[in-house]
Parts: C-alpha cells; structure tokens; sequence
C-alpha cells in the first residue's frame, strides 16, 4: 500500500482517497482508489481529458482513458471504482511511480469540480 | 480486408471463427501452465518438439484460410499479413525476414517468453525458450508464403527473453515437407456440435455471454502485438495448438508410459483449474465486468452463472449449468466445446471421456462458487491458488458423458466430498 496527497472533507461526507494495490495487481500493474458514487462522473471526465487523457469508447458504465504513455484508467460509474493500469513496457521498479502520477491527476481534477474541496485537509497516510 | 472482417461466430454455439478456423482466448496463466505440462510430461526437448510442431500445423491451418480470404499471393503480401494477424491475435509482433530456403525472426515482445519474464523472471532462471508458438508460426509463415508444402521449413529458437536475452530469435531451415493433414474448419465443427440446450440461469447466462462476446471483439494486440486486459495478457490462441499438444501428449504416454497415464491426466485437469482461476477469475474482478455486469456479490449461484457466461465469452463453446445443490453438486454440460472436433477428426472415437479442460474447468467453477469470499476483493495469487486447489480435496469431478467417445452430450459432475 502507498499514500498520496490524499483530499479529507470535513465531517459530513468525508472522503479519503488512497491509492492502493489492485486485488488482481500481477507485478504492480494495476492499481485501485475509490471515488464517491456521487462524483460528477461527466464533468470529471471532461477534466481527465482537459489533463492530457484521451477517452476510449465507454463500456457499460465504465468510462476509459489512455495516458499519452499508454497506460490506462477505468472509471467505474456504477460503483465508484477507479482502476489505473500501468503499461507492461514500464520496468516493474517504476510502475509505482507511473501509477502515483495517474493518481495525482485524478486527484487533483476531481478536488477542482468538488465544491467541498475548498474544505480540503490532508488525511493521515495509511 | 481488415483482420477483424475474418470473424465468424456460431452464435447458439458460442465458437468463434477466424477465416473459419477456429480461435479462443486464454490468459497467460493458463498458457504458460499448459505448456509446463506438455514438457513435464514429455521431457523438455521432446515437449518443445511437440509444442512447435502443433503450432506449426496450426497456424498453416489459419494462414491458409487468411490468404486465401484476403487474396494474398505474393510472399511479401503473405509474410507481412501473417506478421499482422499473429500481432492481432495478442500473440505478439514478430519480424520475419525469410526465402524459400529459410531466414530468421525475431521479436523482444512474445506472448509466451514475455509474459513468462514478467510472472516468473524475477524468481526464476530459465535456460530453455519459451516461444513453440511464435517457432511454430514463423515455420508455417515461411512456408505459405512461398507455397512450401507442410514442414519444409523447421524453426529453433535460439534466443529468448525469457531466458533475459535482449530478443528472441528463431532460425528458419529447410526441412523435409510433407502433405498436410486436412483443416479442423468451421464446416467441420459443425458436424461435431449438437442443438443448444436451456440450462438453469440460462437467459441471463446468454446476455452476460453475448456481452462479452461483443467486448472481445474490440481486444486485439496493441503495437507490440500483446494484449493486457482483465490484469493478464490474453492471446487469441488456436484450439488445433491445444489439443494437438494435449492428445498427442496423452496418446503417447498411453503408448510408452501407462503407469503415468493418471498423472498426466490429472495435470490436464489442472490446466482447466488454473484457466478458471486465473482467466475467470480475474474477469470477475475486472472493472469491464464491474461495468457490464456489476461488481462481486459473493452468491455461489452468482460465480457459477458467470462462468459459464465467461467460457462462452471466450468462444469456449456451449457451457451450461445442468445442476446445481449449493455445496454439494454441480453438473455442467456442454453441446459444444472446442476439444470435440479436433478429436473426432484426427482420432476418430475416443475410447474415455477425454475433454480434460473442462473437467478441471468445472471443478475450478465449484470451488470459486463456494471457496473464495469475492465480495472481499481476494488476491488471486500463487499462494491462494494452492490454498485452493493443493490442500485437502474439497470436490472430485467426474466427466459421465463425452461428445469425443460419441455420447450425446458431454457432461462433468462435480460432487463435494
């Protein structure tokens, strides 16, 4: 497990975001966190591309996105799930860092569409 | 002609068709495990031989058919087509550089010899390539692109990444050809098939199955000619490669070794358990499936239900749930499996229930239907695997009715213990 800037809300509705692990993680591949199902999933997409994803043709209530480097994220809508997968090709001692670094944008575009992010204060790492 | 317009389906059958010849998916998991058992049961110098000869005959089956659909004629046409539909497939992109008297190929990226690197490299030394497959495609490239009969040209690869070599090689030399054996096409399966029963769940079964049919269609490799998806690499693969490494394996040893027989054929059932394991049950924790389907609910019927949609999606064939007493009993039944036609046309009758894929598949199903806490979001690790599958016995399966000795049906039961 690793920690990230990781936004906390105050009291009602607290959210705490970590980036962690893939249950079906093979060599540090695929990594997880979870949004809150009433995330503005349209507008969040549209601040991934804004950041430099480029969306691929949505599966069910799954939203897609590949890094210019190839690696992916999978918004799960439904369920608030959010997968990233690191490309093979990256050596297995920097796949954390690339997963970090999808993390970080994701983070960050969703603290500009939430309202509550304003109230924003740092969660104890895990 | 786009590759992806070489699709068939045999939809009430779930096979799926490229040229008309037969494909499936499977992981790499369970490709790497299927060809650790060819070798452990023939040696690792007899079981390469065996592995690159049926991918050999296999995909002069496929290139065939691709050639002739797509009207390539030239050799420069034909190598460059083949490179295309082996990258497509998953199975990796391979620079052939090749005559009529032989050449080379090369590639760093293989499904076989890259995937192993990334599930065993760190732990593992290898000295023996991994790449049958690519050698056996390279060999059957070469010769159709120059109209050689079947084995004129015989592939060794002499290089590996599995092995941490840079890139794996293979050399291509003449050989003595010989007449191929006829193609397991898709007019052939359909003599071996037989109408599609309703099982239980049987409606909610086909829309999962139809729905991933449809996601499948859309995986091809990417620009190194591999396929990640569902946290594996997946390969369309060529059941003539399976089974001709399987049946010839097992006859063989039948032949030379009868002692061994039930150990071997307990490591093809095993291939089937590692294929639900790892293949299905990483589907089921995928985000694809959280998307179409939603995500583990953790009901036994639930698992069991999904896994046969999952071995449709698959292009496995027409898997259905018979039977079903929570901890006790499940009976899947199958009117259609990739095995069948193979068999029948190269063995004729078989004398014993011989689809050992899915008799491991269908006691994996009971035992991630009863065994494994989804909703607790497991690691489908090695170390849970043994927990699983190694410790004491929870289930025995049996296969009652084969379609491959000329029964109506085939059928496994699975029964707890």
């Amino acid at each position: 497990m690793t920690t990230m800037p990781t936004p906390a809300q105050g009291e009602a509705g607290r959210v705490s975001l970590t980036l962690c692990r893939e249950v079906t993680c093979i060599r540090a591949l695929a990594w997880r966190c979870d949004l809150p199902i009433t995330t503005d999933w349209p507008a969040l997409a549209g601040a991934l591309e804004a950041a430099g994803l480029v969306p691929r043709a949505p599966l069910g209530s799954v939203i897609r996105f590949d890094s210019p480097a190839g690696d992916e994220v999978l918004l799960v809508t439904a369920t608030g799930r959010v997968q990233f997968r690191v490309h093979y090709a990256v050596p297995q001692h920097e796949r954390k860092l690339a997963a970090e670094r999808l993390f970080q944008l994701l983070v960050y575009a969703w603290l500009r569409l939430d309202p509550r992010a304003e109230r924003a204060e740092p969660a104890p790492h895990e | 002609m786009a590759i992806e317009d070489l699709r068939g389906l045999f939809a009430e059958q779930s096979l799926t068709f490229l040229a008309e010849i037969p494909y499936v998916y499977h992981c790499h998991h369970y490709n790497l495990f299927h060809d650790q058992t060819i070798d452990d049961a023939l040696g690792e110098e007899e079981g390469t031989r065996v592995r690159t000869a049926a991918a050999h005959n296999a995909f002069r089956e496929l290139l065939a058919a691709v050639f002739a659909k797509a009207g390539a004629t030239t050799p420069a046409e034909r190598i460059s087509l083949a490179s295309e539909v082996f990258a497509w497939m998953g199975q990796g992109r391979l620079s052939l550089s090749a005559t009529s008297a032989g050449g080379t190929a090369r590639s760093a990226s293989l499904h076989y010899g890259f995937a192993w690197r990334e599930k065993y490299g760190s732990r593992v030394k290898r000295t023996e390539p991994a790449d049958a497959v690519a050698a056996g495609f390279a060999a059957a490239a070469t010769e159709l692109a120059f109209d050689l009969p079947s084995d004129a040209i015989a592939a060794v690869e002499h290089k590996c990444v599995a092995a941490r070599d840079a890139e794996c090689e293979f050399a291509l030399t003449p050989s003595t050809g010989h007449a191929a054996k006829p193609a397991i096409d898709e007019a052939t399966v359909r003599r071996y098939v037989v109408p599609p029963l309703r099982g239980l769940d049987e409606d909610r079964i086909s829309q999962i199955a139809a729905g991933l049919l449809e996601f499948m269609r859309g995986v091809q490799g990417d620009e190194r000619g591999l396929v990640a998806a569902f946290s594996v690499f997946v390969a369309a693969h060529l059941p003539g490669y399976y089974n001709e490494t399987v049946y010839e394996t097992i006859h063989r040893v039948e032949r030379t070794m009868a002692d061994s027989v039930p150990a071997i054929e307990a490591l093809m059932r095993e291939a089937g358990q590692v294929c639900v394991f790892s293949t299905f049950g990483n589907v089921l924790l995928s985000p694809e499936w959280e998307g179409l389907v939603g995500p583990p609910t953790g009901v036994s019927t639930d698992v069991i239900s999904f896994c046969a949609a999952i071995a449709r999606g698959l292009g496995f064939g027409h898997w259905l749930v018979s039977e079903y007493e929570p901890r006790k009993r499940l009976v899947i039944r199958c009117t259609s499996t990739y095995e069948v036609a193979f068999y029948r046309s190269r063995y004729g009758l078989a004398t014993k229930p011989r689809s050992y894929f899915v008799q491991g598949a269908a006691l994996a199903i009971m035992t991630l239907a009863e065994s494994v806490k989804w909703t607790e979001r497991p690691q489908l690790t090695n170390n849970f695997y043994v927990e699983l599958f190694r410790g004491k016995p929870r289930y025995r399966v049996e296969q009652t009715k084969c379609m491959m000795r000329g029964d109506e049906i085939s059928e496994y039961v699975v029964d707890a213990l």
